[in-house]
């Protein structure tokens, strides 16, 4: 006979009260970005360095894509490294802090305010960093498992913790003289920490355990993932040394080369996934997941243009531009719409119905939230994704225009149905029953 | 799908009920997914059942635990239920039914 060692209360997960607020913070962030896009969208189709476009890259990355992204990775660590999370406390301090940093960052940036408003944001932000960079360190460390996702995640809260404290260094340099350059001279190396640092390791560690999870594949490659995580580290280092010793530009191709290799393996290790899948019907939540994690690809291309592009500036501003949106609000945000319907669902779900699943018929997760509002959010995403693309191409302002105003329509889609799940009751009848 | 038993006649009724316990993501109930391993009685009415989840810390393992127990105690009047997880052997894609392959299209 088996021994059954453990309890049920045991393995309870990080409560919902902790995950779901940074989903809603995240939620009015899209909102906020796609209003702020619509005001300036001739700003986008002029140079990227302006104090518009800065507040914009700021929103979609801090309030956006980071504060859904913490709110996963408290629901989901315990997963990953077989553990409780080490504090729940840590997490709502997390979100206060940043909630004040957040929209104290953007407004300053807004105003090109780079005096103490900015720099006590900026401090409070690498301040939530650091806590939530100790909270994952103790939480792994606790754990007895020892896993790649984990280490992926534990090395891109230090890339964030890295791309705060030159972001910080960037801002008092505008009114202390601390650097030998001017602030946005290092911008490309608070962009490689945050974006490849950051945000690409992330993805793939965390992608990389969901995506043969979701489709229930036999695929690991354990090996495969360690050759990716080095080369992306190896990569983002090459760039900063390069950057710092201001090397020739044709140099910067290496680096670019070894992160472009890591993307083909990921893409290989998708596949390979994909092919030995046992559940043979893919959802078209996964689907948008894994066409947004496929278009990691696009951006890198679009780098190694912008670095072939020296000499010809007009046209190296422009791709830089569908760089940094591509970045933002094709690859990071297409994921984020489709893994939020994956991941909330199901814990407002447990929270509502866990203790009584089995006493009485309850609804499926799924059944939280309109499919129907889902495949219109997709659709408006791709139309303005499409015309914001065509118009900083052809520098029409009215096409970049529609293009916000149809985002506006998605991310309202998405707060949508992402209230509907959270302020799901139970019908009637399970009330009676209760 | 080897559900170890000391009771054969009343396993029959208590596989049945499990049945209807479904993984909220998968869609597909737990004897076919293969988290059963041991549904036991004693002469005291207590059930001990003895099952898995896909991965340990699953976000939904709670409330399929509950959903369980509860399905259990409904069809067992007057009897304890007591879920015990065990993670040992560990679940694998092994374990899923001929008729869980089905469900899932393979």
């Amino acid at each position: 006979m088996l021994n059954g060692q453990s309890n049920v209360a045991q393995i309870a997960n990080t409560p919902a009260n902790a995950v779901v607020p940074f989903f809603i913070f995240g939620g009015i962030s899209f909102i906020t970005a796609s209003v702020i896009s619509f005001f300036s969208a001739n700003k986008l189709l002029s140079h990227y360095l302006n104090p518009e476009i800065i507040s914009l890259t700021h929103i979609m990355a801090l309030g956006w894509v980071t504060m859904i992204i913490f709110g996963t990775i408290h629901q989901l660590l315990p997963v990953f490294i077989e553990s409780q999370i080490y504090s729940i406390k840590l997490a709502y301090i997390v979100f206060g802090i940043s909630i004040i940093a957040i929209p104290m960052l953007v407004f300053s940036f807004y105003r090109f305010d780079m005096g103490k408003y900015s720099i006590i944001a900026a401090m409070l932000m690498i301040t939530a960093f650091v806590i939530f960079l100790i909270n994952i360190a103790i939480s792994i460390l606790n754990s007895k498992t020892e896993n790649i996702h984990a280490i992926y995640i534990f090395t891109s809260a230090i890339w964030l913790m890295v791309t705060g404290i030159s972001g910080l260094l960037q801002v008092v340099n505008f009114s202390t003289i601390l650097l030998e350059n001017n602030s946005f001279y290092y911008l490309p190396f608070h962009a490689i920490s945050g974006i490849c640092g950051w945000f690409l390791l992330l993805v793939i560690g965390i992608s990389s355990r969901l995506i043969p999870m979701f489709l229930i594949s036999k695929y690991t490659n354990t090996k495969l993932l360690w050759a990716i995580y080095i080369l992306i580290n190896l990569g983002i280092v090459t760039f900063i040394i390069i950057f710092l010793h201001n090397y020739q530009n044709y140099l910067y191709y290496i680096p670019i080369i070894l992160i472009f290799i890591s993307i083909i393996f990921f893409i290989f290790y998708c596949y390979n996934a994909f092919k030995l899948r046992i559940r043979k019907t893919v959802e078209s939540q996964l689907k948008v997941s894994l066409f947004s994690v496929s278009s990691i690809i696009i951006p890198l291309i679009l780098i190694l243009i912008i670095i072939g592009l020296t000499g010809f500036d007009k046209m190296q501003i422009k791709i830089f531009s569908i760089f940094g949106f591509f970045v933002f609000f094709v690859t990071l945000s297409v994921l984020i719409l489709g893994m939020t319907f994956k991941t909330l669902p199901f814990i407002i779900w447990n929270k509502i119905y866990g203790k009584i699943s089995g006493k009485f018929p309850t609804p499926s997760p799924k059944d939280l939230y309109s499919n129907f509002l889902f495949n219109i959010m997709i659709i408006t995403n791709g139309i303005a994704v499409l015309l914001f693309i065509i118009g900083i191409i052809f520098s029409e302002v009215l096409v970049a225009k529609s293009g916000a105003a149809i985002m506006f329509v998605s991310a309202l889609l998405y707060n949508l149905n992402l209230f509907k799940i959270i302020f799901h009751k139970p019908s009637f009848h399970e009330h009676n029953n209760k | 799908m080897n559900i170890i038993t000391n009771n054969k006649e009343k396993s029959e009724l208590g596989i049945a009920v499990l049945k209807e316990v479904l993984d909220p993501e998968i869609g597909l109930n737990i004897v076919d997914l293969g988290l059963v391993y041991e549904l036991n009685f004693d002469e005291n009415s207590n059930i001990t059942l003895i099952m898995t989840l896909t991965t340990q810390y699953c976000p939904m393992g709670e409330s399929i635990c509950n959903s369980a127990k509860n399905k259990l105690e409904n069809a067992f009047n007057g009897y304890t239920v007591n879920v015990e997880l065990t993670f040992d052997p560990q679940w694998t894609l092994n374990l899923l039914s001929e008729e869980g392959k089905k469900f899932l299209g393979r």
